[in-house]
């Protein structure tokens, strides 16, 4: 009760030195807050974005095309929809939609770009993927119309509208090149930058003609009841059609959850160079406390308080040092992260630029409660072990040179 | 009864400096119970050293000495010696003596009654209750009513060592050992307080051994001891 | 005695306790000088890569491209080229000219097709701009006026091609046909860019005006000006002059800041390293009001006798503040030395992230990853203002609480 007393009153009486030693540590601890957050609301918006747009729950793809570059239709599953015919009435699945993937040219008078040309189905894409209620202009495709829906981006920056008819050249199974023309019906906007700047979605159907295959997919794409049993799945899948690769979404997205953790690394790195700032301070401002109050020292030493009662006053200082810096800092990061986390970062000032994330209009970090607890326990222990060595030292000295000279 | 003495020092000796400074040379020295002694001496005779040993902060080189009927150190020819263990060390001063310092020593950031609670908090025989009780009790015998709540910066230097004396001799010890407590005190205050020391030896039966060069004091004490050159001149 | 004489012995009379002091301002200093230097080297490394392989410092390209973010249509490109770069290469300033023209082509492999970009340019005017002769790993560079083809490393590879071996392409031309190329690889480059190296192919300018029907014609100029980064905005002006007193009025002349992303993605850099320096200042503030009040307060009785002996608040608050500005002086200059010695060092070998990147290899970095710091004469000018304010700042504090010590109080407390 002594102790917690002496700790407190003796950092109250140097208010202007404890605000500034604790601003640092503060400081830290926000931008501590608000990196975390930051990491974990690109990380939820992305895999938001990887599931609903890109690789659903768990994914087929034929042996030997997720190591290519740029693969070309001999990678493909024959009979798909047999396969899928197996899978969709199984339990926990909600839903399997085949697609057909093919890389090519898209003109339109002088304008022409590349583009990834995604055969559907979408009745049943419609089911596993949200990139048809992204729908911002025009209207999504049905199955067996001679229609096209393309990338808001790209629609853009080539001056195309709904009604337009542009033609599309994809290199077909056989290895001819097969131009064909389609009207726009629909241009999405879905926030997957991806999406929205190379991709267009024909009818399978059109894809079939195209391609010059029938019943063919690059990929089965499945929805599950719950995220949790990807892997089960994944594994089942894996035993009984062994002609198909099964993944995961996780496995699928493995290079950007590694980037991911490097960046947690990263932040993680420069943190700890505020934090040893701030510890740096916390330092000197106790051992200057210790300095000043060596006589003080001298006297309970004197009165019998134990090394390890004065060493764990002055460990009280730094705690509580630590714990009001801690506030102080959770309550700036989690203020200046929760606006952010309700207005948004945006992100179009990288339009166009590969920023490693699945991400295009704004960012929203998301606060956990884990990160504040974090944050908290790192700023004491931080302030803690700052105070160690002064707190040592203090309990050590030489009493009677401690009363006599004021110094240890 | 007749044995029992605060403290018992027998030829006692101790130097500084790898032996190049004598500052006891050997010293023999009984207190009894409820005595008011005084060492003077000029600085350097080894008044602060035997205090300090008194005070168990330091070990003599080599002789006898007891507080309160512990042994702290014991280095005679022809036996085992005997030293006290730090931590035992603390634990007698905790309990058993006060101590009074030329500069008062108070916790600036304590009031008066917490500095003179402060004590009370390492006993494990005191509650909180006897701990409040115990403080106003002493404010109230050395003088201080009503500034129980006062911090040291808001009192005069003779108030101070008023806080000192309570403090010091809140737990009750054997012995309390003041170091020059009147130097930094004017004329008037310095009797006065000399004159609470006093008084709260007759009240409460402690034994004082006082350290000082102030005429004053050692005008009111009742064993006076002088110190020379690191012995007792008789 | 006068005030520095006077500030200076008491500095001197504690020198452990100053060593201390001045250590905390070495530190903070130092870490200034070597940051601002290193995230001049970045952002300097960074514009210079945009600028050599894309941007230049500023680029003459069609009025109707200058909003677009995709490639310009081929049938819309610089007519009369001949006379443009003739133009540019006569403006003011102006020390190297190139077209180019960059078209999307579908390049045809094994198993499927590889979107490549093609850049066609004159070889022997890109000495100074894309300096692509100094990434070569294998081969050379086409020549002039041939049908000779460079490729990315990656891109080679992709296509299971080398040096020495054919490549046949089609791509649409300005009349929206298809125009067949055949080209000889002579080249492999290496520009340690992995988004160039995977897609992109360099071929002469003549070469591809024949192939996509653009005879005379270019998608961009680039120009590449004396007066180095930040005179683009002056050689911008320089350059629409010319082009429009000619008569090109439909060429827009646009400097490398407003192209892209790449200046303003700095920014958060910007505000990083404001932070940093913040909570360097901090730090080392809180040591110097440290340090510095631990004095004042064991003076008390000295600055009592000076107030004593007639001296003004005024008089006690320079005394502190002359104290504080000599320690900061020294440290200051220790800090910009070390610092500047290490970032010059440094800016010799390089500061190398290959190895810690090589990890992602996926992840696009559109910069190169060894880091050379550049200090220069302001990021020492910057640092020693930063080292005397910590030190001039600091001490205000302390000097505010000595003069607060009344002389009587002063005198009475020890």
């Amino acid at each position: 009760m002594m102790v917690l007393r002496l700790a407190s009153r003796n950092l109250m009486r140097n208010k202007k030195r404890t605000i500034l030693t604790a601003t640092a540590l503060a400081l830290g601890i926000s931008v501590l807050i608000f990196a975390m957050s930051l990491l974990d609301g690109m990380d939820l918006q992305s895999f938001e974005n990887f599931i609903a747009y890109d690789m659903a729950h768990v994914k087929g793809l034929p042996p030997g095309r997720q190591d290519e570059d740029f693969p070309g239709l001999d990678f493909r599953i024959d009979n798909a929809s047999d396969f899928i015919s197996q899978i969709e009435n199984r339990p926990g699945v909600l839903a399997v939609a085949p697609r057909l993937e093919m890389n090519g040219m898209l003109y339109l008078r002088t304008e022409e770009t590349f583009i990834r040309v995604m055969g559907i189905d979408p009745v049943k894409d419609s089911q596993v993927f949200k990139t048809l209620d992204a729908v911002v202009d025009g209207e999504p495709i049905t199955n067996g119309e001679d229609a096209i829906l393309i990338g808001f981006y790209l629609a853009r920056d080539l001056g195309i509208e709904v009604g337009d008819i542009i033609t599309v050249m994809v290199r077909s199974a056989p290895g001819a090149l097969n131009p064909r023309q389609l009207t726009v019906k629909g241009i999405m906007a879905c926030g997957h930058p991806d999406v929205d700047q190379f991709e267009a979605y024909v009818p399978l159907s059109v894809a079939y003609q195209m391609a010059l295959l029938y019943d063919s997919a690059t990929e089965i794409d499945i929805l599950l009841e719950h995220e949790s049993m990807c892997e089960p799945f994944r594994d089942s899948l894996a035993s009984e059609f062994q002609s198909i690769e099964w993944h995961t979404w996780r496995e699928l997205a493995a290079d950007f959850l590694s980037i991911s953790k490097a960046k947690r690394v990263a932040w993680l790195i420069m943190i700890s160079i505020f934090a040893i700032m701030a510890a740096v301070g916390i330092a000197n401002t106790m051992m200057m406390s210790v300095h000043e109050r060596t006589r003080e020292i001298g006297t309970l030493r004197a009165f019998g308080f134990s090394k390890s009662t004065v060493r764990s006053i002055f460990l009280l200082e730094g705690a509580i040092l630590g714990l009001l810096a801690s506030f102080a800092g959770m309550i700036i990061g989690s203020a200046f992260t929760l606006y952010l986390s309700v207005e948004g970062i945006s992100l179009k000032a990288y339009e166009g630029m590969d920023i490693g994330v699945p991400l295009s209009d704004a960012l929203y970090p998301a606060l956990l409660p884990n990160t504040l607890l974090l944050s908290l326990l790192f700023g004491i222990l931080m302030a803690v072990a700052a105070s160690w060595g002064s707190a040592t030292r203090a309990s050590k000295g030489e009493i009677i040179k401690a009363l006599r000279e004021g110094m240890l | 009864m007749d044995n029992h003495v605060v403290v018992r020092i027998q030829n006692i000796e101790k130097s500084y400096n790898q032996g190049k400074v004598k500052a006891l040379r050997g010293v023999d020295l009984d207190v009894q119970p409820e005595a008011f002694l005084t060492l003077a001496g000029p600085s350097g005779s080894g008044k602060s050293t035997l205090l300090n040993l008194i005070g168990a902060l330091d070990i003599p080189d080599s002789g006898y000495i007891e507080v309160d009927q512990q042994t702290l150190f014991s280095f005679r020819p022809g036996a085992a010696p005997v030293t006290m263990a730090e931590e035992d060390r603390t634990a007698l001063r905790r309990e058993k003596i006060g101590f009074i310092f030329q500069q008062f020593n108070l916790v600036p950031v304590l009031t008066a009654r917490e500095n003179v609670e402060l004590p009370l908090e390492i006993l494990s025989s005191f509650s909180k209750k006897d701990r409040r009780e115990r403080s106003r009790e002493m404010l109230h015998l050395v003088g201080l009513d009503g500034l129980e709540d006062r911090r040291p910066s808001q009192l005069s230097g003779g108030q101070q060592q008023r806080v000192a004396i309570a403090r010091a001799l809140a737990k009750k010890p054997a012995i309390v050992l003041a170091d020059e407590p009147t130097a930094n005190l004017d004329g008037d205050t310095g009797q006065s307080i000399i004159e609470l020391m006093k008084k709260m030896r007759d009240e409460l039966g402690t034994a004082f051994v006082i350290s000082t060069h102030d005429p004053r004091v050692i005008e009111h004490s009742e064993i006076k001891i002088r110190l020379i050159d690191g012995r007792i001149e008789t | 005695m006068n005030m520095i004489h006077l500030a200076a012995r008491n500095v001197l009379r504690q020198p452990k306790r100053t060593v201390y002091t001045t250590i905390a301002i070495v530190v903070a200093v130092a870490a200034m000088t070597f940051m601002d230097a290193y995230i001049r080297g970045f952002i300097e490394s960074y514009f210079e890569t945009f600028i050599r392989l894309d941007a230049g410092h500023v680029k003459l390209m069609p009025s109707t491209s200058v909003e677009r973010s995709r490639p310009t249509p081929l049938d819309q490109g610089i007519q009369h080229l001949n006379e443009v770069v003739r133009i540019a290469e006569s403006t003011e300033g102006i020390t190297d000219v190139s077209p180019r023209i960059r078209f999307p082509v579908l390049l045809e492999k094994e198993t499927g097709v590889i979107p490549a970009m093609g850049i066609a340019f004159i070889p022997s005017r890109e000495e100074n701009l894309m300096n692509l002769q100094s990434f070569i790993i294998e081969g050379r560079m086409p020549t002039d006026s041939t049908d000779e083809i460079m490729l990315g490393n990656r891109l080679a590879e992709e296509l299971g091609l080398g040096v020495g071996d054919e490549l046949f392409m089609l791509a649409s031309d300005s009349y929206g046909g298809l125009g067949p190329g055949l080209y000889q690889v002579v080249g492999i480059v290496n520009t340690g860019i992995g988004m160039l190296d995977r897609r992109q192919f360099y071929v002469p300018l003549s070469a591809a005006q024949f192939q996509l029907a653009m005879d005379d014609m270019a998608l961009e100029v680039v120009c590449k000006v004396a007066s180095g980064l930040n005179g683009s905005f002056e050689a911008k002006e320089r350059l629409r002059n010319s082009l429009a007193s000619a008569g090109f009025t439909n060429v827009s002349a646009v400097p490398w800041q407003e192209q892209g992303f790449v200046y303003q993605s700095v920014q958060p850099v910007n505000f990083v390293r404001g932070l940093l320096m913040f909570l360097l200042g901090i730090l080392a503030a809180t040591t110097v009001i440290n340090t510095i009040l631990m004095s004042v307060i064991e003076r008390t009785r000295e600055i009592g006798a000076l107030r004593a002996m007639g001296f003004t608040r005024g008089t006690v608050i320079k005394l502190i503040l002359t104290e504080a500005f000599l320690i900061g002086l020294v440290a200051t200059i220790i800090g910009v030395v070390i610092g500047m010695s290490v970032a010059l060092f440094l800016a010799q070998t390089g500061i190398d992230y290959t190895k810690m990147a090589s990890g992602m290899d996926n992840f696009d970095l559109p910069f190169r990853l060894v880091i050379y710091p550049d200090p220069n004469v302001m990021t020492a000018v910057k640092s020693a203002f930063f080292g005397l304010l910590i030190a001039l700042g600091a001490a205000w504090y302390p000097a505010r609480v000595a003069v607060r010590l009344q002389p009587v109080e002063a005198l009475r407390h020890n």
